[in-house]
């Protein structure tokens, strides 16, 4: 889809993905059994991650894992790499040294999506929280300078979404918003996932919570590593 | 990414244990281009041992020292290290107390028979040392009857007084001739041992006394060196402590003449400057607009070159081709503030595109394929500004940096128009990484094209998102029936999109434009 301004854009759904992190490396972990002995696997109930990152402490040297390998023997085989046991919400890792990820040289993040829309919607088999209001999400305005002083400039103001039952209050204490990626997007009610449109990719800076609402800020991408 | 402050190392004491003081706290600088007048710092003050920055560089071209810009000579009295971007100074030789060393004489004249120089010899009087002759393939013999007449003078600390160390002078017994081709190995150096006193010093001067008796005055130039080693037979390979003497012209003037050589005085409180060529890669220096912003972003930033788009990317080096330069030496400085002033340079924009990558857009004229058309039916709200609060009647484009002090040169463009016009005298400072007076000139020209006029700036809202639309690459085309435009109408006019508002509660975008002629 491109730029038509003759398009009459009607009855959309408007869907926003943010991808907090799980520190895990204070977690327990259990070690698996023979003959995977360099795998370890934690219980994560937020679903398949959609990835998984180390920091070995002692360096500072950061590692992705390689993307959720097919079974737990290849994981076994791959220093730094992952597994996800969809039966039993397992979390498999393999560190790079083989250490145990919670034996406090690493420092162990996985991330995965939250999913949230206007209306009750599921996408590509994920479900959506309609939790997003009228009003939301506020205007995303995208700027250059003018060429004498060089740089660009993005922004997003803020998405409110509700906070009913303080869904989020235990949220924003359990995981990592700040910093993390976040996609705004549209689409018609029966539109294929693939069919939406990326209206804005950023990430997400503060975060504010009130009984009613809670609020995330977008935040610079020129502060980012990713 | 373009947060990370570069410098990213600053010289420190546990860096460099015997770094020049002043330096402390200071960043090591990251040169890309051809550098003039780039300030190295000693991070070695006992082997006297000079960085210029913290990365590989492709090469060291000169080296200035002292308040008169003496250019010292590569062969003699450096060595460079270019992958550690440092340089070794040969210095001032440094004596320890109670130790024999060796002064050798040379001279730069073909060897003669009939054209050459006697170095005077005294009848051994001296106790600890003596004369040699050196042949060409280097090879010392000894002359254990004679020492040559010499003082050597110098001083406890660099800037202390002059004292003697040691000598042998007193009336002439002999003389031996150096490149005389009549003698059996021609002499082609003169060596004599020596033995320092109860201190260290440094060795300041060497005086020799030479005639030509008997043959022609040669041309040609004359100078010495300390040894701490003599050659074969005696000691092996020979060892140089510091520098050698410069080379001074032989005196012809008198019969007999005692010649002063000084050695160089080095310590960490020289000035030097230097003209370097940085960055490179794969042996070649980095001098353009997109070989900077790749090197800024894999090996500064440490990202994959794939989050360049590498088809602007090659549009980028393909149409900016304008040598630039930069020594990165500031304290607070990103790659974002280093890029911006890139941007300024070269009229192109680094933008961040849906997908994540990034874009080194080039400016070019004309229409591209898919430009948007639109037209009085699209626009939901329309209003047009003539910014004459933007407006410039000069341009000073800088460029041409002077890393020794930072000083730039200037290139500038001034406008009829928009003084007698608009009346307006405001002055647009642009600083460059520019190189070139001809780029800078043409720089100028084109930002006083842009601001000469107030710059034409349209916003307007239309329906839906605005999708795919990247603003300072983007162009639209708009035909309205009003406007206040040449005949009251915008008939199929380029402008250039700058900003993008999308807005999911009225389902519109707002879209601020600038007219693609006074965009460059």
């Amino acid at each position: 889809m491109t730029f038509d301004p003759s398009r009459t854009e009607q009855d959309l759904v408007w869907i926003v993905e943010i991808e907090p992190a799980r520190r895990l490396e204070e977690e327990a972990w259990t070690q698996a059994a023979d003959p995977n002995l360099a795998c370890y696997w934690i219980a994560h109930p937020e679903d398949k991650p959609s990835r998984v990152k180390e920091c070995l402490k002692s360096t500072g040297v950061i590692l992705e894992y390689e993307p959720d390998v097919a079974d737990l023997a290849m994981c076994q085989a791959t220093p730094g790499s992952w597994y996800w046991d969809p039966v039993n919400f397992r979390l498999y890792v393999h560190t790079s040294t083989g250490a145990d990820p919670g034996g406090g040289v690493f420092l162990v993040n996985s991330y995965f999506w939250d999913r949230l829309s206007m209306r009750a919607i599921t996408l590509d088999g994920h479900p959506y929280k309609p939790i997003l209001g009228k009003g939301a999400i506020s205007d995303m305005s995208f700027e250059v300078k003018p060429f004498c002083k060089g740089g660009m400039t993005e922004s997003w103001g803020t998405l409110t979404v509700m906070n009913g039952g303080g869904y989020w209050d235990k949220r924003l204490a359990t995981y990592v918003y700040e910093g993390k990626r976040t996609l705004v997007k549209f689409g018609k009610p029966d539109d294929a996932y693939a069919v939406f449109k990326k209206a804005f990719e950023g990430y997400i800076g503060n975060t504010t919570s009130t009984d009613r609402n809670a609020a995330f800020a977008s935040e610079d991408p020129a502060r980012f590593q990713e | 990414m373009l947060n990370i402050k570069i410098p990213k190392r600053k010289y420190n004491k546990a860096l460099y244990a015997n770094l020049e003081a002043r330096a402390d706290g200071a960043p090591i600088p990251i040169p890309i281009g051809d550098i003039y007048g780039a300030i190295p710092t000693c991070i070695n003050t006992v082997d006297q041992i000079y960085k210029l920055g913290d990365i590989p560089i492709h090469s060291i071209d000169e080296i200035r020292s002292g308040d008169e810009g003496e250019v010292l000579d590569p062969a003699e009295d450096y060595e460079t290290n270019l992958p550690n971007a440092q340089f070794t100074l040969k210095s001032t030789p440094m004596l320890a107390a109670l130790t024999s060393y060796w002064l050798v004489i040379e001279v730069d004249y073909a060897a003669s028979a009939d054209a050459h120089i006697h170095f005077i010899t005294l009848d051994n009087p001296y106790d600890d040392g003596k004369a040699y002759v050196i042949n060409n393939a280097g090879t010392w013999e000894d002359e254990p009857d004679y020492d040559f007449w010499f003082k050597i003078k110098g001083r406890y600390a660099l800037d202390g007084p002059e004292i003697n160390i040691v000598k042998n002078d007193g009336p002439t017994y002999n003389r031996f001739g150096i490149r005389d081709t009549a003698l059996p190995c021609a002499h082609y150096r003169l060596a004599q041992s020596f033995k320092t006193g109860a201190n260290a010093v440094y060795a300041t001067r060497i005086e020799l006394k030479y005639d030509h008796l008997g043959t022609g005055w040669p041309g040609g130039k004359i100078r010495v060196g300390i040894l701490s080693t003599p050659g074969p037979p005696y000691g092996g390979a020979e060892v140089p402590i510091g520098s050698k003497t410069e080379w001074l012209m032989i005196n012809t003037q008198q019969s007999s003449f005692v010649e002063s050589l000084a050695f160089p005085l080095v310590d960490e409180s020289i000035k030097l400057s230097c003209d370097i060529e940085g960055a490179e890669k794969a042996g070649v220096t980095i001098k353009d607009g997109a070989g900077m912003v790749e090197y800024l972003v894999t090996e500064q930033a440490g990202k994959s070159l794939s989050i360049l788009d590498a088809v602007e990317l090659a549009n980028f080096k393909a149409k900016r081709t304008q040598e630039i330069a930069k020594n990165i030496d500031c304290d607070d400085t990103t790659i974002g503030d280093i890029i911006e002033k890139l941007e300024s340079s070269l009229l192109f924009k680094f933008i961040r595109q849906h997908d994540g990558t990034y874009a080194t857009v080039v400016y070019e004229a004309g229409e591209p394929a898919n430009t948007p058309h639109l037209k009085d039916a699209h626009f939901k709200t329309f209003s047009m500004t003539r910014r004459f609060s933007d407006m410039k009647a000069i341009v000073q484009v800088k460029y041409d940096e002077d890393a020794e002090d930072n000083k730039f040169k200037v290139a500038e463009a001034s406008s009829n128009v928009a003084k007698f016009v608009y009346g307006i005298e405001d002055t647009l400072d642009v600083e460059t990484y520019l190189k070139s007076a001809g780029d800078a000139a043409m720089l100028a020209a084109d930002y006083l094209a842009m601001y000469e006029t107030p710059p034409l700036e349209i916003t307007f809202e239309v329906q839906g998102y605005g999708l795919d639309l990247v603003p300072g690459r983007d162009k639209v085309k708009i035909t309205r029936s009003r406007a206040a435009y040449a005949g009251g109408a915008l008939d199929a006019v380029l402008f250039r999109v700058m900003k993008i508002t999308k807005k999911p509660d009225t389902a519109r975008t707002e879209i601020v434009a600038v007219l693609d002629t006074q965009t460059y």
